[in-house]
C-alpha cells in the first residue's frame, strides 16, 4: 500500500505524516462536540433540574417560534425574488440579481441595534408621527422592534439571501424546455411555475431554508439584545449568571440536537438537488411590463431596502454626523483585524492540510471521512463551540497544572484558558468548513492527470506544486481567506464568551454600547464591519454574474 | 506470451503485474515495443489496459516481474523510477493541458533546459507539425476539442520523450473529428520516429493507429499480434467476439482437415488440433459471406443496413442459422428475398463449442 502513495504527488514529503495530521486536525475540531456531548452524561444535574423547571420551556418555545416566523419569511421573500430575477425580465433585473445579496453583508445583531434607534420613542420614525399628529406618550400603540415579532424580521431580512442565492441557482439550471413542455400541454407561465418550476427547485430551496435556520438557532446578539429567551441566551446566561459551565453545556446539547436534525435535512435535500443541466441554450426571459413590472420592481427593492440601504444609511449617518468615536477605536480596529488574520491564515492553512491529504489518500475512507468530520462545525452556533472550548481547555489546563506543580513544584497558572489560543481555536472549529469548501473546488479543478502530465514532463513534486498548484490555487485560498475573515470580524457570542480578559474587538465592542444603551456610538464600529462584510458578497455577486463567455473573452484579450 | 516483433527493443515488459489494495488488475503481461514502433492495448472498459499504461508512465508500483527501457530498469516489485525521470511521454484521456499556461508555455513546460530562443523553436516547429502554427499566445480553454488534442500531443512530445503513451486520447471527440486526427497522429509520430504506445477500447482506432495490437480481458494480453490477424484469425472466443461483428457457425468435425458445416464442407490449410466428431463453432465475419446471385446456397433477408458502400443484411440459412453478410451496395434486395450466399473463409476459425 505504502508503495502506491510513494508514487503519487508529495510523495517526497512522506505523505504518511499529512495524512497523520489531517487526521489530527479533524479530532481536534471535533473536540468541542465531543465535550458538550460528554456532558449529558457526567457532571451534575441541580441547575439543570432548576432549569427543566422554569426556562427550559421559554428557550424551547422561543426558538421555535422563531425558527417558524423566519423560515416562513425567508421563503416569502427569497423565492419570489429568485424567480423573478432568473425567468423574468424587468427593469434592474441586473441589478437586483447581485443587489438582493447585499443583506448577507448586515450581521443580524447589528441590523438589530440599527431598527431599535430608529424606531424607538425617541427616534425620527416616531418623533416624525408626533410632529406630524401632534400625539402625545401614551396616545398611540407603536410596534414594539425589541420582541419576538421583531427578532423575527430582522433575521428574515438577513437571512433571507440563502434562499434567494440557492432557489436562484436551481432556476437558472433548470432547462428552458420544461416550461416550454409545460406550455405545450396547457400550462401558462403561472401553472407552469407552480406545477413545474417550484416542486423542481424544491430541494434547493430547502436547503437554503436549512442554512437560514441554522444560522435562525446560532443567532446570539438579536435575542440577547431583545430580551428574548432562546436557547443560545439561555447557555450565555446560565454560563454568566449561575457561572455553571457544565449546566451550559447541557442546555447546548439539547441545541446540537436541533442542529444536528437541521444537517440531517440539509444533506438529505442536497442529494436530492441533483440537476440535470442542459448546456447551450438560455432562457428566453418572459418580459414584465406596466403593472407587472412594477410588482417585481417593488418585490426586490423591498427587502434590498429593509435589509441593507436603510440600516446602512442611519449607520452611516450616525458615524458621521452624531457618534463619539472613542480613543479606542483604533486599537479595537487592530484587535479585530490582526484576531481575524490570524484566524484565517490558521483556517486556510488546515483546509490546505485536509484537502491536499483528501486527494493524496483518495483511496483511503479514513482521511475521507476526517475531512467531511473537520467541516461540520459550520452547523454549529458559537455559543456551543465557545462552551466546549472552554470546557475542554479548562480540563487540559487544570491537568497541566497539576503535572508541572507535581513535578516541578511551580504554580504556572492558566495556559490556555481566557487566551486567544482558546479563542483561534473557536474561530477555526467554527469556520473551517468556509475554507475547506473554496479550497477543495480549487483543488478539485486541477485534475490528478495534470499532475501527472507535469510529472512526465520532468517535474519533481515540489515542482509541480510551485509551478502548476500555486498558481491555480491562489484564487480560490485568497478567496478562503478573505470569507473566514470577514465571518470573524462578524463573530460575536464566541468571542464574547473566550475573549481574554479586557480584550476587546469591533463586534464586542458595539454589542457592549448598543447593551448600554448607547446606540448611536455603536455605529462606527458597527458600520466598519458591514463595509468589511461587503468584500466576500461582492466576490459572490461577482462570481453569479459573470459567465463563461466574459471569463473566456477576459483571457483571450491576455 | 507472444511478443511484438523488434529489432531494437525500445520498452521490455516481462511478466508484469500490477495492482492496489491487495486485488490485482493486470496478470503477468510481457510486452515488447520496437523503436519507433506503435503498439496498442486493445480491449473493453475495466480490462486493466489505463492501469498497465500508468504502470509503465510510474504511477503505480508494480508487483511482480519488471520494466525495462532501454535496457535500463525502470520497475521492479522493489523499485520504481519516479515518473520525472522516466523519459516517457504521455497523451492523457482528460488531456491535462495547463489552464494557466499560454500555448506556447504548455508545450516548452518539458524543455526545462532549454534558453528561451531554443525553446521557441521547438514550440514553432511542434506547432507546425500538428497544424497548429500562430497559436502560441492562446490559452488552452479557447482552443476547440481537436485543438486541444494536438497540443497536448505537442506538449507531450516536445522533450523527445524514449516513447510516447497515449491513453483513450480521442475518446472525447466526435467521430468525424476522430476519423480525421486518428490517421494524422500516426502520421505524425512516424515522422517523429517516436515510438508510441495507445490504449483504447476502440478496434478502428486500434487498427488505424497501431503496428501491433495486444487485446487484453480481464487483465491479460489474450492475444497480441498484426491487426488484420487479430481480426481474421482470433486465437481466442473473446477476441472472437470483442473485435468486429461477426457470427458462429456450427460444425461437426470430419477430419483434420475438414469440418462439416451448414455452408457445406469448409477445409483448413493447416491441420486443426480438433479431434474427429467433435462439435466446434466455426467463425464467420460480415465480409466472409458473399453476396452471389449463381450460388445454390439461399438465404433469406432478415434485416439490411444501407452503410454507402455496401449493404450489410442479417441473413436466415435453411438452418435457421443468422449470419451477417456484405453485399456491394448495387446489391439492393428487400427484406424477405431470398438470396444466394457463398462464403468465402480465408482462414478457417473455429473454438470448441461451449457456452457463447
Amino acid at each position: 500500500m505504502k508503495q502506491i502513495f510513494a508514487n503519487s504527488l508529495l510523495s517526497s514529503f512522506r505523505l504518511g505524516p499529512l495524512a497523520m495530521v489531517a487526521l489530527v486536525v479533524a479530532l481536534l475540531m471535533l473536540l468541542p462536540m465531543a465535550v458538550i456531548v460528554a456532558t449529558i452524561f457526567t457532571g451534575s444535574f441541580d441547575v439543570w433540574r432548576h432549569l427543566f423547571d422554569t426556562l427550559l420551556w421559554d428557550y424551547l418555545s422561543n426558538s421555535l417560534l422563531l425558527m417558524i416566523g423566519v423560515g416562513v419569511g425567508v421563503l416569502i421573500i427569497g423565492v419570489p425574488a429568485a424567480w423573478l430575477v432568473s425567468v423574468c425580465d424587468f427593469p434592474g433585473r441586473k441589478f437586483f440579481t447581485w443587489a438582493l445579496l447585499l443583506p448577507l453583508a448586515m450581521p443580524a445583531y447589528i441590523i438589530a441595534y440599527t431598527y431599535t434607534g430608529l424606531l424607538d420613542f425617541a427616534g425620527p420614525v416616531q418623533t416624525l408621527l408626533r410632529d406630524l399628529t401632534g400625539w402625545q406618550y401614551g396616545d398611540y400603540w407603536f410596534f414594539n422592534v425589541r420582541s419576538l415579532a421583531g427578532a423575527m424580521i430582522m433575521l428574515t431580512l438577513v437571512l433571507y439571501p440563502y434562499v434567494y442565492l440557492l432557489s436562484r441557482a436551481a432556476f437558472l439550471e433548470q432547462s428552458p424546455s420544461i416550461l416550454e413542455v409545460g406550455r405545450t400541454m396547457g400550462y401558462g407561465n403561472r401553472a407552469g411555475m407552480f406545477r413545474l418550476a417550484l416542486p423542481m427547485a424544491r430541494p434547493a430551496i430547502v436547503t437554503g431554508l436549512t442554512l437560514a435556520l441554522m444560522e435562525t438557532l446560532a443567532d446570539f446578539g438579536t435575542v440577547q439584545y431583545f430580551g428574548v429567551s432562546t436557547f443560545t441566551t439561555g447557555i450565555f446566561r446560565t454560563f454568566y449568571g449561575f457561572g455553571d459551565a457544565s449546566a451550559a453545556a447541557q442546555l447546548a446539547s439539547v441545541l446540537l440536537g436541533f442542529v444536528i436534525l437541521l444537517i440531517a435535512l440539509e444533506r438529505y435535500s442536497r442529494k436530492q438537488a441533483q440537476y440535470h443541466t442542459v448546456k447551450g441554450r438560455s432562457i428566453k426571459r418572459i418580459r414584465l411590463t406596466k403593472g407587472k413590472a412594477l410588482l417585481a420592481v417593488w418585490v426586490c427593492v423591498f427587502p434590498l431596502l429593509f435589509g441593507f440601504f436603510i440600516p446602512a444609511g442611519q449607520l452611516l449617518y450616525w458615524t458621521l454626523f452624531e457618534a463619539v468615536i472613542g480613543d479606542s477605536f483604533a486599537s479595537l480596529a487592530w484587535n479585530s483585524f490582526y484576531l481575524a488574520s490570524a484566524a484565517a491564515l490558521i483556517a486556510v492553512a488546515c483546509a490546505l492540510v485536509l484537502a491536499y491529504a483528501k486527494r493524496s489518500y483518495h483511496r483511503k475512507k479514513l482521511v475521507k471521512l476526517s475531512v467531511t468530520v473537520a467541516g461540520t462545525g459550520y452547523a454549529l452556533p458559537g455559543t456551543i463551540i465557545a462552551i466546549g472550548v472552554l470546557i475542554a481547555f479548562a480540563a487540559i489546563d487544570h491537568y497541566l497544572i497539576g503535572l508541572i506543580k507535581q513535578w516541578f513544584d511551580v504554580d504556572i497558572g492558566l495556559l490556555l484558558s481566557g487566551t486567544l489560543v482558546a479563542l483561534l481555536f473557536a474561530y477555526t472549529v467554527r469556520f473551517l468548513a468556509v475554507s475547506l469548501g473554496g479550497i477543495e473546488s480549487g483543488l478539485q479543478k486541477i485534475k490528478p492527470n495534470v499532475d501527472h502530465a507535469a510529472q512526465l514532463l520532468g517535474y519533481k513534486p515540489f515542482e509541480v506544486l510551485r509551478k502548476i498548484h500555486m498558481p491555480l490555487l491562489k484564487g480560490s485560498v485568497l478567496t478562503a481567506f478573505l470569507i473566514v475573515f470577514v465571518d470573524v470580524l462578524k463573530e460575536l457570542p464566541a468571542t464574547l464568551i473566550l475573549r481574554p480578559f479586557n480584550f476587546n474587538t469591533l463586534a464586542v465592542r458595539a454589542y457592549e454600547l448598543a447593551s448600554d444603551e448607547r446606540l448611536i456610538d455603536a455605529a462606527p464600529a458597527s458600520l466598519l464591519i458591514v463595509l468589511v462584510g461587503l468584500v466576500p458578497v461582492i466576490l459572490l455577486s461577482r462570481s453569479i454574474t459573470v459567465s463563461n463567455k466574459q471569463v473566456v473573452n477576459k483571457a483571450n484579450k491576455k | 506470451m507472444e511478443k511484438l516483433i523488434a529489432n531494437l527493443e525500445q520498452l521490455l515488459l516481462e511478466n508484469v503485474t500490477v495492482g492496489y489494495d491487495g486485488i490485482e488488475i493486470v496478470h503477468d503481461v510481457s510486452l515488447t515495443l520496437g523503436n519507433g514502433q506503435i503498439g496498442c492495448l486493445l480491449g473493453p472498459s475495466g480490462c486493466g489496459k489505463s492501469t498497465l499504461l500508468r504502470a509503465i508512465a510510474g504511477f503505480e508500483p508494480i508487483m511482480r516481474g519488471k520494466i525495462t527501457m532501454e535496457q535500463q530498469l525502470l520497475s521492479s516489485p522493489t523499485f520504481t523510477e519516479v515518473p520525472e525521470t522516466r523519459k516517457i511521454g504521455m497523451v492523457f484521456q482528460d488531456l491535462a493541458l495547463f489552464p494557466h499556461l499560454t500555448i506556447a508555455e504548455n508545450i516548452s513546460f518539458g524543455l526545462r533546459t532549454f534558453t528561451k530562443l531554443q525553446k521557441a523553436a521547438r514550440v514553432s516547429e511542434l506547432l507546425e507539425l500538428v497544424g497548429l502554427s500562430g497559436m502560441e499566445r492562446r490559452y488552452p480553454h479557447s482552443l476547440s476539442g481537436g485543438q486541444q488534442q494536438r497540443i497536448a500531443l505537442a506538449r507531450a512530445m516536445a522533450p523527445k520523450p524514449k516513447v510516447l503513451l497515449l491513453d483513450e486520447p480521442f475518446s472525447g471527440l466526435d467521430a468525424s473529428m476522430r476519423e480525421q486526427l486518428v490517421p494524422e497522429v500516426r502520421e505524425i509520430l512516424l515522422q517523429e520516429q517516436m515510438g508510441a504506445l495507445l490504449v483504447t477500447h476502440d478496434q478502428m482506432e486500434a487498427f488505424a493507429m497501431a503496428d501491433k495490437v495486444a487485446v487484453i480481458n480481464d487483465g491479460s494480453i489474450v492475444q497480441c499480434d498484426t491487426a488484420h490477424t487479430i481480426y481474421h484469425e482470433p486465437n481466442n472466443h473473446f477476441v472472437a467476439n470483442f473485435v468486429g461483428e461477426g457470427d458462429f457457425l456450427s460444425g461437426i468435425v470430419l477430419n483434420e482437415y475438414d469440418v462439416q458445416s451448414s455452408l457445406g464442407v469448409l477445409s483448413a490449410t493447416e491441420p486443426h488440433q480438433f479431434a474427429v466428431s467433435q462439435s466446434v463453432r466455426i467463425l464467420v465475419r460480415p465480409d466472409d459471406l458473399l453476396h452471389d446471385d449463381d450460388s445454390d446456397t439461399k438465404a433469406k433477408i432478415v434485416s439490411k443496413q444501407f452503410r454507402g458502400s455496401h449493404f450489410l443484411y442479417r441473413v436466415k440459412l435453411e438452418s435457421q442459422q443468422e449470419l451477417y453478410c456484405f453485399a456491394s451496395s448495387h446489391h439492393d434486395h428487400g427484406l424477405g428475398e431470398d438470396i444466394g450466399v457463398k462464403l468465402d473463409l480465408d482462414h478457417l476459425v473455429m473454438f470448441e463449442e461451449r457456452e457463447q
